[in-house]
């Protein structure tokens, strides 16, 4: 029968390859050889900016396009001659992609029903999947007399229900309101441990990534920029592009004037010399270099020593309070300091320097390419 | 509803009495009446003879066909024109839209050069063996079908295009993933979800058809009697308006039963699609 589906009951947290997966759409590159293991039961996000692939990658791992080159492979077996429906591959789209004419319960049920499993089990599994995302009121409801969370939580149990082995989310988030944003995230993940599912979830968003990722793989033009947790992304980022993706970065042009394995050295425009870390990227003492700080890990310093500029404006922002900063060689740059109770910001106009708090908060990179 | 809207349709309004509810109850009028008086003696006439009421129930019949007729055809067409890429477009437009820019007349006479003795069709099965002597395909009921549904395709057409490019092709691909195969998919998701457009494109092709005068008399021909027919010779050769006028009565509140009757389906289908 068309519908029936070899690997039904396909064991939860299975793991994912995507091996060397390139693709073309016509002339134009989507994406170059990405390869990225994701371990069973694991929580993997493709960030990236619009354009940058994901969705594409996303689309061939559920079989719904085929890639120019390289494989896919699910818990060690290749899928790629597998179409779309033979695949165990749940997927939750951006705008949930619900039956309009159909119950909740009917939406929850039709890959129970595609896969002919018999009806007491069809309504013992409804009523399982309608329990997990707390939604067992609203079982006769139509999609369209639902919030903006419910239809996304019964996308997600609809998902499920099937006992997916990969469950890809491309952009959950994407249309809820922000309070509602978090609540759903929060609810997503607690879903996703419960059912132990591997979910490769796509965002553009990176504090979502951050937050609720195993992993982050970071995506730019269709390459894979890092392979990385949260942490090391943040703190350790691989190249100039996930630094100023991944949250905010100031960034100073710079020379590089000696690296090693331990540490590197850069100098500013200004003439400033500053310990950084060693760098990721093939460079050679004389490149010219980017040199990215956050704000959060700059301090001002007595002037006489450091980054020397003056204060353009400072805003108090409750626990932290930010200063935008002009330094002497014309660039803006921001820091950021935990504020004690009645500290004030400073001036507008009054002189300050900066340095790094440490030479491990400091990313130095291949500048960007000029576009 | 705030007045200016509905002063709005004051013209459409008067449009419609003036030229369709006046006329309407002239003919109703001019119905009833029977020598001096009037009495319902024609609607009588019309219900009792056996003759009167085959033309009526061939006429339904052949809206019915000409309408099952082109939803077969159409619909494959809708689907292919909402998946086709821009640039096609047009191109499939203007195939489905070209009958409709077509004379009536020019396009009926094609199919009797079409559907002939020795027509395009006859002449082909001939030569390729498939029968011995040609085929009477012209002036049977099957021959008016087929040269309706090709004009009245259109009709069939647009709405189900409206209707199908409604339906989020996210659909497809979610049915998919669950692991549907793509008939299930067409029978649970997109058929139910384009029900819609199947009921407003079988009104308009149901209705087009069996008030198609000029196509069923000409490759009809005298053999088959349709109501536009029965209803012109009444009234013109035989002169007798108003037995015409209650023909045409009948006629209009059983093609209302019949829309009636469509328009209920689609509702009942539709609440039992997700039931
Ligand atoms: N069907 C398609 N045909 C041609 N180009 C496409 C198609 N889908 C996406 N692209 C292109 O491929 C690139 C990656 O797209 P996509 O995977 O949708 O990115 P993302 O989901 O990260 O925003 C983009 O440059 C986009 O314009
Ligand atoms: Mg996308």
């Amino acid at each position: 029968m068309p519908d029936d589906t070899p690997t039904d009951r396909a064991a939860p947290s299975a793991s994912l390859t995507i091996e060397r997966v390139a693709h073309r759409y016509g002339g134009s590159v989507a994406l170059e050889q990405i390869s990225v293991d994701v371990a069973g039961g694991e929580l993997l996000s493709l960030l990236g900016p619009s354009g940058c692939g994901k969705t594409t990658l996303l689309r061939i791992i559920g079989g719904f396009i085929r890639q120019s080159a390289g494989r896919i492979l699910v818990g060690g077996q290749p899928v790629d001659h597998l179409p779309a429906n033979k695949r165990t591959v749940g997927i939750v789209f951006q705008n949930y992609a619900l039956f309009p004419h159909m119950t909740v319960a009917r939406n929850i049920a039709y890959g129970l029903e595609a896969r002919r499993t018999p009806h007491a089990q069809i309504t013992a599994r409804v009523a399982e999947m309608l329990a997990m995302v707390r939604l067992e009121h609203l079982r006769d409801r139509l999609p369209r007399e639902l919030s903006g969370g419910q239809q996304q939580r019964v996308a997600l149990a609809r998902a499920l229900a099937v006992r997916p082995s990969i469950l890809l989310l491309d952009e959950p988030f994407a249309a809820l309101d922000k309070n509602l944003r978090l609540d759903m995230q929060i609810e997503v993940k607690r879903i996703q441990r419960l059912s132990g599912t591997t979910t490769i979830l796509v965002t553009h968003d990176q504090e979502e990534a951050l937050s609720l990722s195993d992993r982050i793989a970071v995506l730019n033009q269709g390459r894979l920029e890092q392979l990385a947790t949260p942490t090391e992304i943040y703190d350790r980022p691989a190249s100039l592009f996930v630094n100023r993706f991944v949250g905010t970065a100031n960034m100073l042009p710079g020379v590089l004037v000696s690296a090693d394995a331990g540490g590197s050295v850069v100098a500013l425009d200004d003439g400033t010399r500053i310990a950084a870390r060693a760098p990721t990227e093939k460079l050679i003492p004389g490149d010219p270099v980017a040199v990215c700080i956050r704000p959060e890990h700059l301090r001002m310093v007595p002037s006489g020593e450091g980054i020397r500029g003056t204060v353009e404006m400072g805003l108090p922002l409750g626990a932290t309070i930010v200063h935008e900063i002009r330094t002497l060689s014309g660039h803006a740059i921001k820091i950021a300091e935990p504020r004690q109770t009645g500290m004030e910001p400073r001036l507008a106009g009054s002189a300050i320097a900066l340095l790094p708090t440490q030479p491990g908060a400091v990313g130095v990179f291949r500048p960007a390419a000029p576009s | 509803m705030p007045a200016y809207e509905l002063r709005l349709a004051a013209p459409l309004a008067g449009f419609f009495a003036l030229f369709f509810l006046a006329p309407l109850a002239i003919l109703f009028y001019v119905s009833l009446q029977n020598g001096a008086g009037l009495d319902l003696s024609h609607y009588a006439r019309f219900l009792f003879d056996p003759f009167s009421l085959g033309v009526l129930g061939r006429t339904l019949l052949l809206g019915a066909e000409v309408t099952a007729l082109c939803l077969l055809l159409g619909f494959p067409l809708a689907w292919v024109y909402v998946r086709s890429p821009g640039w096609l477009r047009p191109v499939l437009m203007l195939a489905v839209l070209l009958p409709l820019l077509t004379s009536v007349v020019v396009r009926t006479f094609a199919w009797i050069v079409i559907l002939g003795r020795q027509g395009i069709v006859n002449s082909a099965l001939l030569s390729l063996g498939f029968t011995d002597t040609p085929l009477r395909l012209l002036y049977t009921e099957g021959g008016v079908a087929v040269a309706l549904a090709q004009v009245q395709i259109p009709l069939m057409v647009l709405p189900l295009i409206t209707a199908l490019s409604r339906i989020d092709t996210n659909l497809d691909d979610a049915s998919l993933a669950l692991g549907a195969g793509a008939w299930r998919g067409f029978w649970r998701i997109t058929l139910p979800l384009s029900l819609p457009g199947i009921v407003a494109g079988g009104l308009l092709t149901y209705a087009a058809a069996i008030t198609a005068f000029i196509t069923q008399s000409l490759v009809g021909g005298g053999q088959m009697l349709f109501m536009p027919m029965y209803i012109y010779q009444q009234a013109t050769a035989l002169q007798n308006w108003p037995f015409a006028a209650a023909i045409s009565i009948v006629f209009l509140a059983a093609v209302l039963a019949v829309v009636s009757v469509f328009n209920a389906l689609g509702r009942l289908s539709r609440t039992h699609a997700d039931a």
